[in-house]
């Protein structure tokens, strides 16, 4: 191949990299993913809850400290295998006496091999943070499978507490629930950086690291492997955006 | 040491002058490694020498001194040494330098040394501050502080009235490099551990080249570094996303919290930062002597002056980590046989020497082999049978319930069990591909690391501690991170494959690179997930109630209220981890009895009954001097009998954090309740 064709081809194929490199971060740092907004703090404490039905509602009153736009609930549906159940999440202000503010669609919960599976119950909009919110969900009368939810004791949720047909249960149990808040990473950052610095100086840190590890392999390679391929410097941004296009894969859509 | 959350808890100076002491015995054994091998001019070979055998020498000469003469003048008198010899290798380097060879991939190894050393650096850290997890905090940097006080013969700050007669060289550097360099422990850990890490991945680095080549050896260095249990295998059959809607979250929880799962990065170098960093200060000595062993076996190195210095750093490895005597004394007596049988005797007795002499200079300090010896009784807990010979225990050593991804009913597992293969399936090929490299190649070095490697891993099926099986694990483990360096031989073996069926063996050494290195690099991404949160939500109030408890005069018994009990709640971080602040950056003595071995029994009832009552008869009864209060964790009934005790005069307040969460109270002699 005569250098000048192999200088075009080079340069063709670094553009195109580029041009792929930078769409892998874009979709890395934009695409929206649904990030949790409260964790049990210890999952030992979960206990079975039910069967709920829909003379017995359950509910759980909590607070917001940011908006959100899903709430995840354990469910177990009884039954064989396969065996399932239609609920709705509907979430009042307040109290189980409140007015109605929103309510998420019909979602399918199955049985399955594992004692929970969670569900998520989106709302049609996003609900605003600093309220007081009572959610309750609606068991279908006619199931036939007995259905139960995952509750905490020793008061994993401070800042509410469960309660079933309306009433408070024994004191310091909550619904095993978890917000969601629907964002992008590059929404999520500010939130990051308020919360927890050091965090994120360690993982801008780690891409500046893979990075120079990338380039510093990129100009290793060979000449004659080289001369097929773009500048090392442009060879060495793909790795990083690959490897974080594939923890961003795994993590959000595999596992 | 600042007092409030910030990254830097240290003062700014205290990093730098810290990491230059530490890195002090490492140029000094550097230049010790240009004299033994003469016609060694590589920076990587003499470098991986020299490092690993300045920090065996530094740790036996702190060690050995200390005896005598107080530890900051032993301190001064090594590193002297050690400028000395730093200043002479720079002098030399002017007419002679050591040669980097710099080739297509020198960059790259520096930028993986770096990631590397980030990645240490980070593990230290959060173990400290954000996770507290298990003997860091509790026990290594805790010793090491108060070694610093002034605490000779070592008495163990949780058994004031019990020397710990064990693993303790690490902490004793640690405090010397924390003495000479007008530092807090926590900075003199960090400098410690980042230099114990680049000296043992040198050291192997270095010995590996000297029985192959550089690339193999430098390919052993990245791979001892990165590689783990095969756990990322087991991910999507993981139980996470049972009871959490967002698994991400629930790996970076067990980022932060892996001791209590022992999950995501099982047994691994990785692990061992965090865990308990002293004991890489001894891999890295075994390191160093294994590369000038490698050197005196190929003639290459002066024997009389390596026997000399080499029996030292195997000294000073011993006090560090005495289960890695073991592995040694049998890998290098393995050596031994092998050269014998090749009529290499020459070698083969500097060898024997080099064991025998470490041996007897390992009982010079108070260390643990010294210890037996004087007190064979001290010995019982020990059984040696050989009825497991082929099996190693399940048991997590990192806090897990299993060394497995998953649990094991059986407490032990053959060494070619499909739970082997399925977690450390690259182990079992470095070990057998290498030996099977070295008997066909007939060059019997090759099989070294593999040979080492077996050795630690058979070394539980023989002998046994009835009091704490864990430490057995200890030896498993050090075969685990021998065991890369076997993989190594057989990773560029088959990258060099010339024969028919080259891209295949190009395809099964990145499947078994992939398989080591798996769930390292998974884990890369749930690093930032360490430092989310700081374990104790009140960590300004706990330094500076710390640091008011360190400058009285050492040492001061303490009772914690509220405060654990039991040896689960010790390794805990119950009460915000307020135990392990108060005894490594406080300084204080906690008579509430430690391990298996201790003299637990001798304090449980006592503490417990001093806890509930605070009366003086039982603080008396116990020796305490002061209490030390959690009122952000104190229940009304405890509280109350804190009143009481402060109103009859039997406490009296001597400070109160800014916050108004951490109180100390003196215990008053003369009270009467």
């Amino acid at each position: 191949m005569s250098w000048p064709t192999l200088v075009a081809r080079q340069a063709v194929t670094g553009a195109v990299l580029t041009v792929a490199v930078l769409g892998l971060w874009c979709a890395v740092l934009g695409i929206p993913v649904e990030w949790p907004l409260n964790a049990y703090r210890n999952e030992h404490a979960v206990f079975r809850l039910g069967p709920v039905s829909a003379d017995v509602l359950p509910g759980q009153t909590f607070g917001a400290a940011e908006p959100f736009d899903l709430i995840a609930v354990p469910v177990k549906v009884g039954g064989p295998l396969g065996s399932a159940a239609d609920l709705r999440a509907r979430l009042r202000a307040e109290s189980p006496r409140g007015a109605v503010v929103a309510e998420s669609a019909l979602t399918r919960a199955v049985s399955t091999a594992h004692s929970f599976q969670v569900i998520h119950f989106p709302f049609p909009e996003s609900l605003p943070a600093g309220e007081q919110y009572y959610v309750e969900f609606d068991v279908p009368r006619e199931s036939s499978w007995p259905i139960y939810l995952a509750a905490t004791q020793g008061d994993q949720a401070p800042s509410g507490e469960l309660l079933m047909q309306g009433n408070p249960t024994f004191a310091g149990e909550d619904l095993a629930y978890q917000l969601l808040r629907r964002q992008s990473i590059r929404e999520r950052l500010p939130t990051w950086w308020g919360d927890s610095r050091g965090a994120v100086i360690v993982g801008l840190a780690l891409v500046v690291l893979l990075q120079l590890a990338s380039w510093a392999a990129a100009a290793g390679l060979p000449t004659h492997v080289r001369h097929w391929l773009p500048h090392y410097l442009v060879l060495g941004l793909a790795p990083p955006a690959l490897l974080a296009a594939a923890y961003f894969a795994l993590f959000f859509l595999v596992l | 040491m600042r007092a409030d959350n910030t990254v830097l808890i240290a003062e700014p100076y205290e990093y730098v002058t810290t990491a230059l002491i530490a890195v002090l015995p490492c140029a000094a054994g550097m230049q010790l490694a240009r004299w033994l091998l003469p016609g060694e001019r590589r920076l990587l070979v003499v470098g991986g020498v020299g490092s690993g055998l300045g920090v065996g020498l530094a740790t036996f000469g702190i060690a050995a001194l200390v005896q005598v003469i107080p530890l900051l003048v032993a301190a001064l008198v090594v590193n002297s040494a050690g400028a000395l010899l730093a200043a002479r290798l720079i002098w030399h380097w002017r007419h002679s330098p050591l040669r980097l060879e710099p080739g297509p991939w020198t960059s790259l190894v520096g930028a993986l040394l770096l990631l590397v050393l980030f990645i240490t650096g980070v593990e230290f850290v959060s173990s400290v501050w954000h996770a507290n997890t298990h003997e860091n905090l509790l026990i290594r940097l805790g010793l090491a502080g108060h070694f610093a006080a002034g605490n000779w013969p070592p008495v163990n700050p949780w058994e004031p009235d019990h020397l710990q007669f064990y693993r303790f060289g690490g902490q004793l550097w640690t405090a010397a490099v924390a003495l000479l360099g007008g530092a807090d422990v926590f900075a003199a850990g960090l400098a410690v551990t980042l230099i114990a890490v680049l000296s043992f991945l040198w050291g192997v680095a270095a010995a590996v080249t000297l029985l192959t080549d550089r690339a193999t050896g430098l390919l052993a260095a990245l791979l001892v570094a990165v590689a783990g249990p095969q756990n990322f295998l087991a991910l999507p059959n993981s139980p996470f996303g049972e009871l959490t809607a967002s698994t991400v979250q629930t790996l970076f929880d067990l980022g932060t919290e892996r001791f209590q799962s022992g999950y995501v990065l099982g047994e691994s170098l990785q692990q061992l930062v965090p865990f308990s960093y002293t004991r890489i200060v001894g891999l890295a000595a075994a390191a160093g002597v294994a590369a000038l062993v490698a050197a005196m076996a190929r003639r290459d190195a002066r024997r009389p002056l390596s026997l000399v210095f080499g029996s030292a750093a195997f000294a000073g490895m011993s006090v560090t980590a005495e289960h890695l005597f073991l592995v040694m004394a049998a890998a290098l007596g393995l050596v031994m046989i092998v050269l014998l049988a090749t009529h290499r005797r020459g070698s083969a007795f500097a060898i024997g020497g080099l064991v025998l002499a470490g041996s007897v200079l390992a009982l010079i300090p108070e260390g643990p082999l010294a210890a037996l010896i004087r007190s064979p009784d001290r010995a019982t807990f020990l059984s040696v049978n050989a009825d497991n010979l082929f099996s190693i225990p399940t048991h997590g050593y990192f806090g897990g319930s299993s060394l497995f991804a998953t649990t094991t009913s059986s407490s032990r597992v053959g060494l070619l069990a499909p739970a082997m293969w399925k977690d450390f399936g690259w182990a079992l090929a470095g070990i057998v591909g290498s030996g099977l490299i070295a008997a066909l190649r007939r060059r019997p070095g090759l099989a070294a690391p593999a040979a080492a490697a077996l050795v630690a891993l058979l070394i539980p099926g023989v002998l046994h501690d009835e009091l704490n099986p864990w430490n057995t694990g200890r030896f498993t483990q050090v075969g685990l991170l021998l065991a890369p360096a076997g993989l190594a031989i057989v990773l560029t073996e088959l990258w060099r494959w010339r024969r028919s069926g080259r891209l295949l063996a190009r395809g099964l050494a990145a499947g078994l690179a992939a398989l080591a290195a798996g769930t390292w690099i998974l884990t890369l991404a749930l690093l930032p997930g360490l430092f989310r949160t700081f374990e104790s939500p009140v960590l300004r109030d706990e330094l500076a109630a710390a640091d008011f408890a360190a400058r009285l005069p050492y040492p001061q018994r303490a009772l914690l209220l509220p405060g654990p009990r039991t040896f689960s709640q010790l390794n805990s971080g119950v009460y915000d981890g307020m135990h392990k602040y108060a005894v490594t950056f406080g300084r204080l003595q906690v008579p509430m009895g430690f391990d298996n071995r201790g003299a637990r029994e001798r304090y449980a009832g006592l503490y417990a009954r001093a806890q509930d009552t605070l009366a003086s008869a039982d603080l008396k009864a116990l020796e305490v001097d002061l209490v030390y209060a959690g009122l952000d964790h104190l229940g009304p009934s405890q509280r109350s009998v804190l009143d009481r005790a402060v109103a009859s005069g039997t406490l009296a307040q001597v400070y109160r954090s800014p916050g108004g969460v951490r109180v100390i109270y003196r215990v008053m002699a003369d009270a009467g309740g």
